[in-house]
């Protein structure tokens, strides 16, 4: 079943302040790479990162924290294709 | 309904992050359903990197890690992982990831100025042998020496004690946890006679207050803020203090930021502890039945070498850690001096800043949680604010209760479960034994089945010390492994690269990559990482947590356990041990130190049958026995019945670890608390139980002034520590392109007006300079870290720019541990 396209994913769970939800899902989403999947009520917003390039997830994932009204921002889940790495570490 | 590969990932992502949160998901996205069809391989592994202990789901496919995901059934971080586990996955595949032994030759012959040629494991053993025998010939046991790792994991640094204390009857054994850790040990040791945190991180979903005394949680150690930031935010009574001595990305979540002038952390515990007394806050039950008062002895001198001008006059140099019994009028009498205005005024922190901090703790309605890691214990010192901040605990007696405590954060994770618990230190054996004392030997020794006066009585050579030692030529065949101590260690010009290429040393360095430590060694050996080993590690709650081998390792490369097993077979005992030890067991004689120390019986009893079917043990299976499991459960002896109670090795591999004292297979949240501490006695309340009489001691120390602080030329204090996306001297971290693009080298963080003074705008290359070195980078005045007028921060992860040759190897004098954080430098333009 591989790798006809480079996959590159990660959820993670961005914690907003209560009052700043809207702005910040509006300034998550965006965000190239970024979905915004659902949200709790009490300022956790679900999203996915999601790139050809596995850099670009994670230069996302690190500005996610720099956005007006981010509390916190954890990654819960990564994927990458194995082969995918190998070509990252050579652009090293 | 038939998903795609990439759907199929997707929605296993959301709903793993959905989980996590507690967030319900739409019905649409929920229709990923339950069968796998990826053929991943899902085990848990403790997260490689800070000591938060996380626990993480590795994902293999065809022998490789292809994804990870936060545990869900991890108490510690519930699902959850900082950004440093998405580099996790890609760690043990580095471009220049090092597959074999690499000796530096000229004209194919070992030459120390020759050039790293791949040898392979047998010539590589054959020379360190020689040189090792070389040494212990001419000079004896106190010419060799290692430095280890609070990143080994349990039996890797088990192992390598035994290998030195025991076989080659050496204690210049210290692990890099010395510059982390050693600190908080001695004023645990110091204050309560047992080491490691009583409480645990369940205090952080139930505290009051937390507040943090130099840490910057938000950054070294996100989930455990993330649980502290849900606290904050779940209970609107919660307040958060922010101790620092510059502003950083903690105090964006503080109710109170209190920025105080270096070294001044000692004025504002001994205020605090002062307004206690003067409030009438003291719980004078507690402290009646459970302490005692203490002063210590204070011209103690800073670690340098004696013939420094601040040593030749420090007539307690010698005996540092000394104190005697006082009152608590006598107590009283020394704090007082400490007021609301002292305090003000020499730490630089407004006075209702100070007042209000000192009214959490002595609030009897309010819980507390101090947390602290190197803004305490790298300090020259660091046992002494220790101390100070139990004072504040005890006073209130708000201690080892659910919210209540002081708590010492880790920086690495095993540096509680390897270097500490097992021992790896110049002084210490396992579980809490020191070889300074007869009666521990002799427990060391009966348990290792090794004659009496095996293991020397005099400490070895600490980190600081073994620099100091290969300079002067004392010790000369030396083991590195798994730390890169020489961008680590302080004063490197002067103090650390000397003792590395002296011509009269063999400088042996293990590690999965080169780094600047490596290159500057004569030999090096390729090392197997995380989970391409079984392993162990201990997280700063007390957590022992298991994982098996996922995946092979890269060509020719060991893990450290097989690298010093199999070395322990160059030795024949006659070697190494002197003819009247071995007259007390000639049944030795013609053996091996292998033979000795892991072939013993006790090592080597569990056969391969117990090892896990399905995964591979690259060790188990090339010593024909379950090595770990062994070592382990010889090891666990130690501790067993001895208030250090480990739990079973079986049940390891299948929880999300266990915190000690693990009695009945009952793990143990608060120690020293009646109820919650299987070796508190019923009708105590409260036991010490590290002190003969089960009382905690309260120390009068003073402030006093850093070893070297700023002057007319030198005129800036330089503070050193990490970022984010960097973990310690970034060995694994900067190898990781993503993370190097994002942080891509250390930056100078000042205030912008003192760049302006100096002429300096942001981005500006600048030279920044003390009396032992310089560096040239850039100037950083926006951003995360914000340091007051007078102080700047340089991270220490890049390896281009080497801010350890600025600092100064000033130490705690009792803990031996270097002070990071203080010294004077001036910058200029470049």
């Amino acid at each position: 079943m591989e790798n006809e396209n480079p996959l590159h994913i990660a959820s993670a769970i961005v914690l907003s302040q209560v009052d700043k939800v809207e702005s910040v899902k509006s300034s998550l989403a965006s965000i190239s790479g970024i979905e915004v999947h659902t949200e709790g009520n009490d300022g956790r917003i679900i999203i996915t990162v999601e790139s050809p390039k596995y850099r670009e997830v994670a230069d996302v994932l690190l500005s996610i924290r720099d956005i007006e009204g981010v509390l916190s921002s954890e990654l819960v889940y990564q994927y990458s294709d194995g082969d995918k790495v190998s070509d990252g570490d050579k652009a090293h | 309904m038939k998903l795609t590969r990439r759907e199929y990932i997707k929605s296993n992502a959301i709903a793993a992050a959905a989980a996590a949160a507690g967030v319900s998901l739409p019905a649409s996205t929920v229709l990923a359903g339950k069968e796998d069809n990826s053929s991943i391989r899902w085990d848990k592994a403790p997260c490689r990197f800070c000591g938060t202990g996380c626990s993480i789901l590795v994902g293999t496919q065809n022998d490789r890690i292809v994804a990870t995901q936060g545990d869900p059934d991890a108490p510690v971080n519930k699902g959850l992982n900082c950004i440093k586990g998405y580099f996790l996955s890609k760690i043990p595949y580095g471009k220049d990831r090092l597959t074999k032994p690499l000796l530096r030759k000229s004209n194919g012959v070992y030459d120390k100025e020759g050039e790293f040629t791949p040898v392979s494991w047998d010539e590589a053993f054959d020379i360190m042998a020689l040189k090792w025998k070389e040494a212990l010939k001419k000079k004896g046991p106190t010419s060799v020496g290692m430095f280890g790792s609070g990143q080994w994991t349990v039996w890797e640094g088990y192992a390598a004690a035994k290998l030195y204390k025991a076989g080659f009857r050496s204690n210049n054994i210290d692990p890099n946890a010395r510059h982390c850790m050693a600190s908080a040990v001695a004023g645990f040791i110091r204050t309560f006679g047992i080491d490691e945190p009583m409480g645990c991180y369940d205090d952080l979903d139930q505290s009051d207050t937390f507040v943090l005394w130099g840490s910057n949680m938000a950054e070294m150690h996100p989930i455990l803020w993330s649980r502290l930031t849900n606290r904050r935010l779940s209970a609107k009574h919660v307040r958060v203090v922010v101790m620092s001595t510059y502003s950083h990305r903690s105090c964006d979540l503080a109710d109170n930021e209190i920025i105080f002038k270096p070294q001044t952390d000692l004025v504002i515990a001994n205020y605090i502890a002062n307004y206690i007394i003067q409030s009438g806050a003291v719980n004078e039950e507690f402290v009646a039945k459970h302490t005692n008062f203490r002063k210590g002895v204070t011209d103690i001198g800073y670690g340098l070498r004696p013939n420094h001008e601040l040593e030749k006059d420090a007539s307690d140099s010698k005996k540092a850690k000394a104190s005697k019994p006082i009152s608590f009028e006598e107590y009283k009498e020394f704090v007082s001096e400490y007021t609301l205005e002292v305090a003000s005024k020499i730490s630089g922190v407004p006075q209702r800043n100070l007042e209000q901090l000192a009214k959490y703790y002595a609030d009897p309605n309010r819980t507390v949680m101090s947390l602290w890691t190197m803004g305490m214990n790298q300090h020259t010192r660091g046992t002494w604010v220790n101390n100070l901040v139990y004072n504040i605990h005890l006073l209130t007696g708000k201690i080892s209760q659910p919210g209540n405590g002081p708590f010492s954060l880790t920086g690495q994770p095993s540096a509680c479960g390897t270097a500490r618990e097992v021992g790896t230190f110049a002084h210490r054996l396992p579980a809490d034994l020191v070889v300074m004392k007869k009666a521990h030997r002799d427990i060391a020794e009966k348990r290792w089945q090794v004659p009496e006066g095996t293991i020397p009585g005099k400490p070895g050579f600490h980190a600081v010390l073994q620099n100091r030692k290969l300079k002067d030529g004392h010790l000369n065949a030396y083991w590195v492994m798994c730390n890169n101590n020489v961008q680590a260690a302080a004063n490197m010009i002067e103090e650390t690269l000397p003792g590395y290429r002296n011509p009269e040393n063999f400088i042996v360095v293990s590690d999965p990559y080169p780094t600047v430590t490596a290159q500057a060694a004569d030999l090096v050996l390729p090392t197997a990482m995380w989970v391409e080993k079984e392993g162990a590690y201990g997280n700063a709650e007390r957590r022992t947590q298991f994982w098996r081998q996922q995946i092979p390792a890269p060509g020719e490369a060991k893990s450290d356990l097989w690298q010093l097993v199999e070395f322990s077979k160059r030795f024949k005992v006659e070697e190494v041990w002197p003819n009247s030890l071995l007259d007390k067991m000639p049944e030795y004689r013609g053996k091996t130190l292998y033979d000795i120390l892991y072939a013993n019986g006790e090592v080597n009893k569990f056969p391969l049958s117990e090892t896990q079917a399905g995964f591979e043990n690259d060790e188990a299976m090339h010593f024909g026995y379950y090595l770990q499991k062994g070592l382990f459960e010889e090891y666990a002896g130690f501790g067993r019945g001895h208030k250090h109670d480990l739990g079973d090795f079986d049940t390891y591999h299948k929880v999300r670890g266990m915190r000690w004292p693990v009695v009945d297979g009952k793990e143990t949240l608060w120690r020293f608390k009646e109820g919650s501490d299987p070796y508190v006695e019923e009708g105590t309340g409260f036991q010490f139980y590290g002190k003969p009489d089960n009382k905690a001691w309260i120390f009068a120390l003073p402030y006093q002034p850093a070893a070297e602080e700023p002057d007319a030329e030198f005129d800036l204090w330089l503070c050193t520590g990490r970022v984010l996306e960097h973990w310690h001297s970034g060995s694994m971290t900067q190898r990781v392109p993503e993370l190097h693009r994002a942080f891509p080298d250390a930056v100078i963080y000042m205030h912008p007006d003192d760049a302006k003074a100096r002429g300096l705008r942001r981005g500006m290359a600048a030279k920044i300079e003390s009396r032992r070195g310089l560096i040239t980078t850039r100037i950083e005045t926006k951003g995360r870290n914000r340091p007051p007028r007078g102080l700047v921060f340089v991270p220490w992860f890049d390896a281009s720019r080497l801010i350890n040759k600025l600092t100064l190897d000033a130490t705690c004098p009792i803990s031996k541990e270097t002070d990071y954080k203080k010294c004077a430098v001036k910058i200029t333009k470049a």
